[in-house]
């Protein structure tokens, strides 16, 4: 008896990409950046039959401008991501938490796409790209491209709608040039730290005043979640005590809610008082994420 | 000998021994060593808390191309030997064995399996079939105090250390009491290098060696030789490069098994560990319970104290009787006290092993101790500096445990330093002014502490070098060095070139392979540069008479005529006259017939304290919790540093150590399953650059006289006063009496929650 | 599967599984032991080398990512027996307590001032935030940083 034998794949072509899909089992694995795969592969010690490594489809590492959408490559990095201009300016959001992605090695090689299909609750990039209404263009196995949304990709319980053979080429965002945004992570340090509450927000100024708020709320439950009713409790003072509180305290209910109906009990925490520590702490994040608004 | 004010090397900064070959990467660590037909060993861990060994089925593994054996219970000698042991004299609980069928913790070896390569060993411990028969857990002190808790080790869970008792606590009166209870959770030493060990069975000559970055080479020779009943001379240990240590590499813990197998398959067998198992089967950092009462007149002065610790062992008591047993002994090294009471406990549980910690116990004694006091202060309203004013010892006052004076210590120097540079009355009211905030809240903290500078008087502390004149002038030096990293080995051949009045790049000093070096208990205690520093200077000055005779004879003049200067020795009135040290050792080869070299024995007599105090200040978002270090100080009387530039990294590792244990670092193990939560670095949120704040350093140099050039120690105490100034820093800041650390955001908003 | 890559200057042309990790690679393959596995999840930052001029896990790499790049390990900064910039001033400011992140630490700077010659402490901070260092409050580290940019510069000019 020896190791298992494995496949490993790296195409270079669309075409070649496209047989690679063909011959994934449940067993394969996609690799882009491997910054999560390599940690899961250790952990878990699965067999992997076939590893199909993306790093040379050049269709995944651009980012362009198309008819007022923005397409990011899947295998665009997080340090590409978080420096180039186009997401600077128009999706700021993204850029921030980009570059808050774990260290600058991992951001040097973790990918836009695979932090997505890794579908993480805690992950920083999903928030965002529901924040600016993204879209996801899926390749697959057929050869075929197709754009789905938000909805159509993520399941009700936060992992990916896609098959084995199926793969995340892009997303595309939506240009909205009167739009800002921010993105604001709570952690257990300011560096290098998983999100225990992740807030993305978006928001139109005109003059003084405060329209179209958006906002996303990650790490809080199995996906990002959507605070629809933002705009109704900042009213035109976001930046009022009584406004910060009020959100605050909405969003703490929210999160206690999703605790009591928890059927899964969290893994790490043992005491009481990290159980309810989330629902307790949104106030500062609440508070860091709206003082954006001011610039 | 050179005056201060002509010293090249003492206090001047050069760069730690072996830089070169560490920034280019050459440097090889024990998990660097390759080697032809070198074998790998890996090991299986339990899924149980507790239990026994039902059926262990190794067949699969063994059939696994490219495996060499499989390790078990069942074909492995069941002698039983203990990590901490050092020497073979002492009385320790020998409790530990290759493998075992009585499992103690989840995560405790099971199996081990070596064979070709990692991967190959790590692929068959996967096919390795193990069936459990579980036993009851106690997996938190509390269950296992309970009178019925399941017996982990046939001798009970419970092993109670001697008491100590000074004057009579319970008798004595003053006007106020005081009590408090101090939690302190588990944290790993987080070595950058995880352990590693390999031997080598040498088949041409029957001998075991072995290389480990380790603290006591002397001591694992002697577990090992014992072990395995071969003379000590045949079992050579030799100290590879250490990549950090903090207490986790002083025990003997990965060498039985890379020996055993080395026998066995007669090869060179390598086993380096990974995170998981640094954090889950080498030690931790133990979590402890300590009670302090006090009883203290209205004016400040401390008349009595008591103080009852619980440690929790893990599975294995291994030192941690004796470790319990040690802190009560450092009550003795900081306060004037007249009446003292100390009880100890070390309760094993099934959760992996805790064991010794860089201050081996001094960290948890002033956590608990200056907690107590800072509430002490806050309660009678008195300055906190000002209460340890009141109370701490004088130099050369008695450590009333050890019964010896604490030397050249001042701690008053510390606390007064301190307290001008850190501005403490400005920032006082600073914090006072800040904190009309809603969100943040500002506070400062501080501690005073103290450590040792050797093993004595709680043993003979003996060192002893050889050193060697080389014929071209050049020296090598023999000294049982174990250097952590943290610049020991460059104090030592700074000592040498400053006696010798020579190049340094002259000068050559390895560290402890026991088929060469002279005896040494092992580098703790901070006894290095204290103790084989003084050894190092005095056999360098020994060899320096000699070399004087030497030169006498060959310049054909009385001795006390020559003058020596930067390794030449001439004639007073006729400096044409000279001798250098090359001609000295040719004289003494050619002429006299004998070789140039002396050996020295010191033995301390003294244990110096050294003082230390931390200042912090705090600041606390009372939204998310998040308490960060704003500024800090610390403050060592050191004596005379040698490496200066080196002796205030430590205390920046010191400072991130201490930040972790009041605030962030914190091995969770589940109450019910025994499972180690926090396996690796994710989760285990330690201060990294980002984080890390500003700090600054004040050494005390008043020269300790027995000292090596005046020196102590810093290697450990630089960490022991920084919790206890932390966690007093967030009290003052939110007006709370927290005791526990680390003071986690979540911990800090449940605080405020109970505020209000 | 077979690769082509530049090593520390020099062509490679190999044949080794793409799936290897690219830590194992280089120490056990390649005998370059100057990179290290502190922790195996892209934590503690020790395993950093450089690829096509960016710092990297190589823990978290596997060979066949390195296919017509340009990899550097600590191996390949000496050049004609002339340290780096970098590696002088690790020596000078008295940054090398144990060694052990050293190598991780060096690399994640070349790679900063690669990108960034003069980064400001803010920037030098955030780009070492995943190396760790257990010996040092990193003052030591930041400051061997700072200077060699200074000198990089200055040699430049």
């Amino acid at each position: 008896m020896s190791v298992e034998h494995v496949n490993y794949l790296q195409p270079k072509t669309l075409q070649e990409l496209q047989k690679g899909l063909k011959s994934l089992t449940e067993k394969s694995a996609l690799l882009a950046g491997g910054t999560d795969l390599m940690v899961s592969i250790r952990e878990k010690k699965p067999q992997i039959d076939t590893y199909l490594s993306l790093c040379n489809i050049n269709e995944m590492k651009s980012i362009t401008e198309i008819d007022g959408w923005i397409r990011i490559g899947a295998m665009v990095t997080h340090t590409e991501a978080a420096l180039n201009n186009k997401i600077k300016t128009f999706f700021s959001a993204l850029s921030m938490a980009c570059d808050h992605v774990g260290s600058p090695q991992i951001r040097n090689k973790g990918t836009i796409g695979g932090n997505i299909m890794n579908a993480n609750p805690a992950g920083d990039v999903l928030p965002c790209i529901m924040l600016f209404n993204g879209e996801f263009e899926i390749f697959n196995s057929e050869g075929s491209l197709r754009r789905i949304s938000v909805n159509e990709f993520l399941s009700e319980s936060g992992k990916t709608t896609l098959n084995k053979n199926e793969l995340l080429m892009a997303i595309w965002l939506p240009i909205k040039p009167d739009k800002k945004s921010c993105f604001v992570k709570l952690g257990s340090r300011t560096e290098v730290t998983i999100a225990q509450i992740s807030f993305c927000l978006s928001w139109k100024r005109i003059n003084d005043e405060y329209l179209d708020i958006e906002a996303y709320i990650g790490a809080i439950d199995n996906k990002p979640l959507k605070i629809d009713e933002i705009n109704e409790i900042l009213g035109n003072r976001p930046f009022e005590t009584e406004s910060l509180d009020a959100l605050s305290t909405f969003l703490s209910n929210k999160i206690r809610d999703i605790r009591i109906n928890r059927k899964r009990e969290s893994k790490l925490k043992i005491y009481e008082h990290e159980k309810l520590y989330k629902e307790r702490a949104v106030k500062g994040v609440v508070y860091d994420a709206i003082s954006f608004m001011k610039y | 000998m050179r005056k201060e004010k002509d010293y090249q090397y003492i206090g001047k900064e050069l760069s730690n021994d072996m830089s070169y070959g560490k920034v280019t990467g050459n440097v090889k660590y024990c998990g660097d060593m390759q080697s032809i037909g070198m074998l790998h060993m890996k090991l299986k861990p339990s899924t149980i808390a507790h239990g026994y060994i039902k059926n262990i089925d190794i067949s699969e593994a063994e059939s696994v191309e490219g495996v060499k054996a499989v390790y078990t219970y069942l074909n492995t000698p069941d002698t039983e030997f203990d990590r901490g042991r050092v020497a073979n004299y002492e009385n320790v609980p020998y409790q530990e064995k290759l493998f075992n069928r009585h499992i103690r913790f989840m995560g405790e070896r099971v199996a081990g399996v070596v064979a070709v390569s990692e991967e190959i060993a790590d692929y068959a411990c996967q096919k390795i079939k193990v069936e459990y028969e579980e036993l009851p857990t106690a997996i938190t002190v509390e269950d296992a105090l309970k009178v019925d808790a399941v017996k982990i080790h046939k001798e009970g869970n419970i092993c109670v250390v001697p008491e100590i008792n000074y004057g009579d606590y319970d008798g004595c009166v003053a006007e106020n009491y005081h009590k408090s209870k101090t939690h302190m959770g588990r944290i790993t030493h987080l070595t950058m290098e995880t352990h590693a060990s390999r031997a080598l069975f040498e088949k041409s000559t029957g001998k075991l060696i072995i290389w480990s970055p380790c603290q006591t080479a002397f001591g694992i020779r002697s577990t090992i030789a014992d072990f395995f009943n071969m003379p000590y001379s045949k079992v050579r240990v030799i100290k590879a490069v250490m990549g950090g240590s903090f207490g986790c590499k002083q025990e003997t813990i990965l060498e039985p098994l890379t020996a055993y197998a080395a026998i066995h398959l007669k090869a060179d067998v390598k086993l380096v560990f990974t995170r998981e198992e640094q954090i889950i089967n080498t030690m931790l950092k133990h979590n402890a319970d300590i009670t302090v009462e006090s009883k203290i007149h209205k004016d400040g002065i401390i008349e009595g104290l008591s103080v009852s610790a619980v440690l929790d062992s893990g599975a294995y008591q291994t030192i941690t009787p004796s470790y319990t047993s040690t802190m009560g002994g450092k009550l003795g090294k900081v306060y004037r006290l007249s009446n003292l009471h100390y009880d100890g406990k070390s309760v094993c549980t099934n959760t992996p092993i805790n064991g010794s910690f860089r201050s081996w116990g001094s960290c948890e004694i002033a956590l608990a101790l200056e907690n107590h006091l800072n509430l002490v202060a806050e309660e009678m309203k008195i300055d906190p500096i000002e209460l340890r004013l009141k109370n701490v010892k004088n130099e050369y006052e008695m450590d009333i445990i050890k019964k010896v004076p604490i030397g050249n210590a001042h701690f008053k120097k510390c606390l007064i330093q301190g307290r001008d540079a850190f501005e403490w009355e400005k920032r006082k009211k600073e914090c006072e002014e800040k904190n009309k905030s809603v969100r943040y809240r500002y506070g400062i903290g501080m501690a005073v502490s103290s450590h040792t500078s050797s093993f004595y008087p709680y043993m003979v502390d003996m060192a002893n070098a050889a050193i060697h004149l080389q014929e071209d002038g050049s020296l090598i030096v023999n000294v049982g060095i174990h250097d952590h990293g943290c610049g020991t080995v460059l104090a030592m051949k700074k000592i040498a070139a400053e006696v010798m009045e020579m190049d340094i790049e002259l000068i050559e000093l390895g560290e402890v392979d026991t088929e060469v070096s002279l005896y040494d208990y092992g580098c703790y205690a901070s006894r290095t540069v204290y103790c084989l520093g003084n050894a190092v200077k005095h056999c360098c000055e020994k060899l320096l008479v000699k070399a004087r005779t030497v030169a006498s004879i060959a310049l054909q003049c009385n001795d006390r005529h020559l003058i020596y200067e930067d390794g030449v020795f001439y004639k007073e009135n006729n400096p044409k006259l000279r001798i250098d040290l090359k001609g000295v050792s040719k004289y003494c080869i050619t002429v006299m017939g004998e070789d140039v070299y002396e050996t020295y024995s010191y033995n301390a007599s003294e244990g110096p304290g050294v003082p230390a105090a931390h200042f912090t200040e705090v600041e606390v978002d009372t939204f998310t919790g998040m308490v960060r270090v704003v500024d800090c100080l610390s403050v060592h009387d050191i004596g005379k540093a040698i490496n200066p530039e080196i002796c205030r990294g430590q205390v920046g590792s010191g400072i991130q150590q201490g930040i972790g244990i009041a605030l962030c670092e914190d091995i969770k193990i589940h109450p019910k399953t025994g499972k180690t939560l926090i396996d690796n670095l994710k989760n285990y949120e330690v201060t990294n650059a980002f984080d890390m704040p500003d700090y600054k350093t004040i050494f005390i140099e008043e020269e300790e006289e027995n000292g090596p050039f005046g020196a102590k120690s810093i290697g450990e105490v630089v960490v022991v006063p920084v919790a206890p100034a932390i966690v007093a820093a967030v009290n003052h800041a939110l007006g709370t009496k927290l005791t526990e650390a680390p003071l986690t955001p979540s911990v800090i908003l449940e605080a405020l929650y109970e505020e209000n | 599967m077979k690769l082509n890559f530049i090593l520390n200057g020099e062509n490679m042309n190999i044949d080794v599984p793409g799936e290897r990790r690219l830590l194992d690679f280089i120490r056990e393959d390649l005998h370059l032991t100057g990179t290290k596995e502190g922790c195996s999840v892209g934590e503690c930052g020790a395993c950093t080398v450089i690829l096509n001029n960016k710092a990297i896990h190589s823990c978290m790499t596997v060979v066949g990512q390195l296919e017509g790049g340009e990899l550097i390990t600590i191996e390949g900064l000496e050049k004609n027996g002339e340290l780096d910039a970098i590696q002088k001033s690790f020596i000078k400011k008295s940054a090398i307590q144990c060694g052990f992140c050293t190598s991780g630490m060096v690399m994640t700077a070349k790679a900063l001032l690669f990108s960034n010659p003069h980064p400001t402490d803010e920037e030098i901070k955030k780009a070492i935030s995943g190396n760790l260092c257990r010996c040092s409050g990193y003052k030591e580290i930041k400051e061997s940083i700072k200077d060699a940019a200074y000198n990089s510069n200055k040699e430049e000019s």
